[in-house]
Parts: C-alpha cells; sequence; structure tokens
C-alpha cells in the first residue's frame, strides 16, 4: 500500500516514515501543504497521512483543495490539534479519520489499513481469495492450511492483487505500489514476483492480460 | 468589618439622630420649666388680684379673714395690706421680717439661705399684695413636668436604634444580593453581570466590575491560548519520541534500531529545549521588576554565549566570532543570567537559520544615545511581512525547514524589555542576512528615538 504523508516536522516525518515501513507500506512524504495536491494528483495513492499544521498551505485547506477537484482518496489526519471543533472540522472537510499526536504506531498502521480496506469495500481485515488467505496485519499468507514464507515486495504484489480482485493492474501501477520516490526500479521485478507468487502458491491464482497486467480472476460463486 | 458600610452607616446615622434627638429633649425640657415658670408667675399674679379685688370689697376689719385657698404644692406665701404702712394680714408661712418691696411686679430675695420668687402689685387707694413662693418649690414643679414629658421620648430610644438597623439592613439588601451573586460565580464564567434592576449606586461598581470580568477573560483567553500552543507544541516531538521508540522496539535489524534510537533522543532533546524556554517565558511573564541587577559586561556575556553556541555552530561549519571592533567595557544594568539567555536566543537563531559554511558575527558598540548589541549573520534573512510577527509566541517563519520552537525571540524581546532595552530587525547585515539589533538606552539618555522604516519593536 503506498500512503502519501505530509508532515512538515522532520523528526517526526522520518519516524512515520520508518515505522510505516516496518509495517510494508511504501511512503511517499512532502513536507507542505502546497505538495500535497500535487503529489497526489500524479501518484495513485492508497491514503494521505496529513498534518493540519502545514506550512504555505494548512492541512486543512490541501483536503478541501483535494475533494473540490474530486479526489475520493482516504485521508488521516494526523494532527496535535485535539479540540472537539478540529475533528469535527476536519471530518466535515472530507477526512476519513482523524488521530491525535502522540499517537501508537500500531494504531496508525491497524488505521491506515482499515482506510484503504474500507475504500475498496472490503469488510473483512483479512484478505481471501481461493484458497489463499492473506492478513495485512500480521502479514502472514496462508494456502489453504499452510503457511507460506513470502518476501516483502512479494507479499505487497499479492496485496495489491488481492485488494484490486478482479480489476486488471498494470505493471506501471504495481510499481507504483511497491516503490516510493527515488526508489530504483530493476526491470523485470514484476514478472519475477508474479513468477515466484505462483510457484509459492499456485499458478491459477494470478491470470496474466498479455500486454496490461495481471489480475485475479474474480471468483465465481 | 474594619469599613463595613453597613457599620459607618450605623454609626452616621446613630450619632446624627442621637444628636438630633438630645437637642430635641433638651430644647423640650427647657421650653416645659419656662412655660411652668410662666405659668406659676400667671398663678402669682391671679392671686395677686383676687386679694387686690377683695381688698376693695371688704371692709378692713374683715381683712384677716381673707384667706388663699392655696394647692399645698403651690407653697403660695402672702401678705396684704390696706396702705403703704398698713399690714392687713398674712399667711403664717410668709416670712415675717421681710422688708417690703418698694416696687410692683416680679422680684426675688434670700430668705434664711432660701431663695424665694416675689410678686407685687398694688391698687390706686394704696392697697398692696405680696405673693411669694420658694424658688426650690417652683424648680422641683418645673422639673416634674419636664422630666415626666420628657419620659416617653426615651422609649424612642431602642424603637429608633431598631429601626435604623433594620433601614440600613433593608437599604443595603440591594448590596447583598450583587455580593451573593457574584460570590457564588464559578470562576470560569466571566459573562458581564446584568445590571438593569440594581439600584444607579451600585451600577458604577458593576459596570467596573464587568470591566474588569473583560480585561480578565482577555488575559485569561492569551494564557489559554498560551498553554494550547504549548501542549500543542509538546505533542509534535512527544509523538516523534513515541513514534521512534516503537520503530526501535519493530526494528529487525541493528541498524534500523540504533537509527531509531538515536532520532528518539533528538526527539527527547526537542522536548527538553522547549520546556526549558517555556519555563523560562512563565518565570518572565510574571517578573515585572528585575532581581539581582547589577553591571554587566555585555562583551563578557557575548564570550559566554558564544562558548555555548559553538557545538552548533561547528556543525555546520558556521563561522562564529566576536567582531574586532567590540567595545569590552560595555556595560549594562541588569540581570547576567537573562542577558546570556536574551544573547544566546539571537546567536542560536543566527546559527539556525544561516546556511553552513555562512558567518555569524557579533558586537557590542556604544552609540551617541545608547548601547547595542549587534548579531550579523548570512542567512537569507526574513521576509518583510514576518517582521511584525517573529516576536509572537510560536511563531516561525513560514517555509523554513528549520525546527525551532518559536519560542527564542519572544523570550529575547522579553528579556529586552524588562531591560527597557528593544530589539530591532533589519535585512541590512553586512554579511548579507538579517541583522538582529538590541539598543540598550543609556540611563540619562532621551527614551523615545525615531525608528527607521523596516526596523520592529516588539514592545513600543
Amino acid at each position: 500500500m503506498r500512503i502519501l504523508l505530509a508532515e512538515d516536522d522532520i523528526l517526526l516525518g522520518k519516524g512515520i516514515e520508518a515505522g510505516l515501513a516496518q509495517a510494508g507500506f511504501t511512503i511517499d512524504w512532502v513536507l507542505n501543504g502546497d505538495d500535497v495536491h500535487h503529489a497526489a494528483s500524479s501518484v495513485p495513492y492508497d491514503a494521505i497521512i496529513l498534518d493540519l499544521g502545514l506550512p504555505k498551505m494548512d492541512g486543512m485547506t490541501a483536503l478541501r483543495q483535494l475533494r473540490a477537484g474530486g479526489n475520493r482518496i482516504p485521508v488521516l489526519i494526523l494532527t496535535a490539534r485535539d479540540s472537539l471543533n478540529d475533528r469535527v472540522d476536519g471530518l466535515d472537510a472530507g477526512s476519513d479519520d482523524y488521530m491525535i499526536k502522540p499517537f501508537e504506531l500500531a494504531e496508525l498502521q491497524a488505521r491506515l489499513r482499515a482506510l484503504v480496506r474500507r475504500s475498496k469495500g472490503i469488510t473483512e481485515a483479512v484478505l481471501r481469495h481461493g484458497a489463499v488467505t492473506l492478513s495485512p496485519s500480521t502479514r502472514i499468507v496462508y494456502n489453504g492450511d499452510t503457511e507460506v514464507d513470502l518476501s516483502e515486495r512479494e507479499f505487497t504484489t499479492l496485496q495489491e492483487l488481492m485488494l484490486n480482485a478482479g480489476r486488471v493492474l498494470s505493471k506501471a501501477q504495481l510499481e507504483d505500489k511497491i516503490y516510493g520516490w527515488g526508489e530504483e526500479i530493476e526491470s523485470n521485478t514484476i514478472e519475477v514476483y508474479i513468477h515466484y507468487l505462483r510457484k509459492k502458491l499456485y499458478p491459477e491464482l494470478i491470470r496474466t492480460v498479455r500486454g496490461v497486467g495481471y489480475v485475479l480472476p474474480k471468483e465465481v460463486q | 468589618m474594619k469599613h463595613s458600610l453597613h457599620r459607618r452607616l450605623l454609626i452616621i446615622l446613630s450619632v446624627s439622630v442621637v444628636a438630633a434627638w438630645l437637642a430635641t429633649a433638651f430644647f423640650t425640657y427647657w421650653d416645659t420649666k419656662r412655660q411652668i415658670n410662666t405659668m406659676l408667675d400667671e398663678g402669682m399674679v391671679q392671686s395677686a388680684n383676687l386679694i387686690l379685688s377683695l381688698l376693695d370689697h371688704l371692709p378692713p376689719e374683715d381683712w384677716k379673714n381673707i384667706i388663699l385657698k392655696r394647692r399645698p404644692d403651690q407653697m403660695v406665701a402672702y401678705r396684704f395690706g390696706g396702705s403703704e404702712t398698713q399690714e392687713g394680714a398674712a399667711s403664717p408661712d410668709m416670712p415675717d421680717h421681710l422688708e417690703r418691696r418698694r416696687n410692683d411686679g416680679f422680684s426675688s430675695f434670700t430668705n434664711r439661705a432660701e431663695k424665694w420668687r416675689l410678686y407685687k402689685a398694688v391698687n390706686d387707694r394704696g392697697g398692696w399684695v405680696e405673693i411669694a413662693q420658694r424658688q426650690k418649690v417652683r424648680d422641683q414643679m418645673a422639673e416634674n413636668v419636664a422630666t415626666h414629658i420628657i419620659h416617653p421620648v426615651w422609649l424612642a430610644v431602642p424603637l429608633l436604634a431598631a429601626m435604623i438597623w433594620l433601614s440600613i439592613h433593608w437599604g443595603l439588601t440591594p448590596l447583598q444580593t450583587v455580593a451573593r451573586y457574584v460570590g457564588s460565580r464559578e470562576a470560569s464564567n466571566l459573562q458581564p453581570i446584568k445590571s438593569d434592576d440594581t439600584p444607579s449606586e451600585i451600577r458604577p461598581l458593576i459596570t467596573a466590575l464587568n470591566q474588569l470580568f473583560q480585561r480578565i477573560d482577555r488575559s485569561m483567553e492569551k494564557e489559554r491560548q498560551f498553554t494550547d500552543d504549548a501542549a500543542h507544541e509538546l505533542r509534535t516531538p512527544l509523538a516523534a519520541i513515541k513514534t521512534h521508540a516503537d520503530v526501535a522496539l519493530q526494528a529487525s535489524s541493528k541498524e534500523e534500531r540504533i537509527r531509531a534510537v538515536q532520532s528518539l533522543v533528538e526527539g527527547a532533546d526537542r522536548a527538553i529545549r522547549l520546556v526549558h524556554q517555556l519555563l523560562i517565558l512563565a518565570r518572565l511573564d510574571h517578573q515585572t521588576t528585575m532581581a539581582d541587577q547589577t553591571s554587566v559586561n555585555l562583551n563578557d556575556c557575548l564570550i559566554d554565549s558564544v562558548i555555548e553556541e559553538m557545538p552548533n555552530a561547528t556543525t555546520k561549519n558556521i563561522d562564529l566570532g566576536i567582531s574586532g571592533k567590540t567595545d569590552g567595557t560595555a556595560t549594562v544594568e541588569g540581570n547576567g543570567d537573562l542577558l546570556r539567555i536574551l544573547i544566546g536566543n539571537i546567536v542560536s537563531n543566527a546559527i539556525r537559520y544561516t546556511a553552513p559554511e555562512g558567518t555569524v558575527t557579533v558586537a557590542v558598540h556604544l552609540e551617541a544615545t545608547a548601547t547595542v548589541l549587534e548579531v550579523n549573520d548570512s542567512g537569507p534573512g526574513i521576509p518583510e511581512e514576518s517582521f511584525s510577527r517573529v516576536f509572537d509566541r510560536f511563531y516561525r517563519v513560514e517555509g523554513s525547514s528549520e525546527q525551532g520552537c518559536g519560542l527564542g525571540l519572544s523570550i529575547a524581546s522579553r528579556v529586552a524589555e524588562i531591560h527597557g532595552a528593544h530589539i530591532q530587525l533589519e535585512n541590512a547585515s553586512p554579511t548579507g542576512g538579517l541583522q538582529a539589533r538590541v539598543i540598550f538606552p543609556m540611563p540619562d539618555a532621551l527614551p523615545s528615538q525615531p525608528l527607521k522604516n523596516g526596523q520592529t519593536t516588539p514592545h513600543p
């Protein structure tokens, strides 16, 4: 899951970046409100973590601008402002969740997972597809009753495909979800991850759409 | 109770009522006595006239039968005669050795140490009457009557006292109502008191109270805002500490853990610095006069601050130093610790906003009317529109990626204010950046100096 972090405090930003990376999130980080809109309109993020007290353009304005532009990406406000008014204003301006600093890293991770799940119309905390069960929080994958050992990137690729089950994801889209800004993308890596996923799970799980990308076919009830 | 209105009114009213009452009582007493005396005199005149008319109508041989019926308490003595030389009769209690009066009318005499009042009347045939009355008896009677008349007035005293007390009590009830209302208010309730149905005498007090409430409200709002801001500012480093601690706990490699712990320490340092600055500000806020005022050598303070800030300058490879033109003898009256905080904050700010490899130069020199402390840096300066706000608490110049807590200049300006000094900022440093001047007016210098454009004084 690729997350945009808007936070002007460098020390805290570094902490959030490291903490979310531990849970397998891919993070892009902007330092001011102006850049939120630019970043969000160029990359299809799964969620935005938004600080309110941002320089250049405060978080609330950035959020309104985002929603006015029709962007429906889940936004979690992460701020030190804790008054009821601030929370109500934040939610009314179009945010989906509101957390107050200082916060529990585990809770931030869980809330982000919940936000992403909800935005994809998934109600269960665990993703299922065929015989495969994937838990975003524990990062464990089962094939039937057997636990499958996946690398970080393999897990992220599978998670993205499962979150978008039935929808074709292009190679570029998958790369966007897996790599943050500045990370070097090795060529053919997606093919390699897909290869290993088919091998470790079962081949029919992921279908290749030639010249486009990959899809987890919708299960026939 | 020393300055009780109740007591004051009670005393004023009691004294004036008692004085008026005493004057009335005294006058009544005196007037009654006078009237009784007049009455007795009239009695004596009537008796004399009665005897004279008897002398006219009765033959002289019957004169001895004339006996004036007298009320025993009146004790009127008398004697009379038909002519100047002849004495007709006398009452037994008439002092007998008394010489006859020459003139008619009232007079008084003393007989055997007793004062008497006498009335003499004559008729045109030479008949005469003398009516005498002991002065003591007269006085006694007047006294008795006057005392009897005064008596009921004494009863009025407790009644009056009770009425005065009750009147004051009732009169002051609106005041007590207001007092009870104000007394029972919550400390947080600073809404104005309604003064529509209060007496006009109390209204100015209520208006003044309401104005006070407004001032308190404003000052509390400011205080609340500050606490709010302070808590808000503390939350960010605390959030950073907590996040890095969580990251360290979850770290899968030693390097990752060490990085997180280093950040954690950095966050703790920031929180400590912020708390330290907040404490200084809180103390300065309640300090109106300076404690421990001595003559402080500014150059010594500069040297201390430069040594203190040197590690930060070294990290960024900034050339920090004291100008060669500094006047080493310049002193100001003040508190050395506070002045070191002032200089330290300005210098640390200059270092923070100056790019690596830059220069920060501090200097002290004497001008015509002031001792001036100068900090010049080679940083980007401050946007004009921020000049008025940089002294505000928690204000950070927008767009700067530096992580100050926004209190340094507030503290500096407050210390300057306590020392009767002010801070001028200008993007006019000879090294291309910001120039901060702390101007300590000389004690004998004129207090007001014209300010140039673009300069800012935190407190006019």
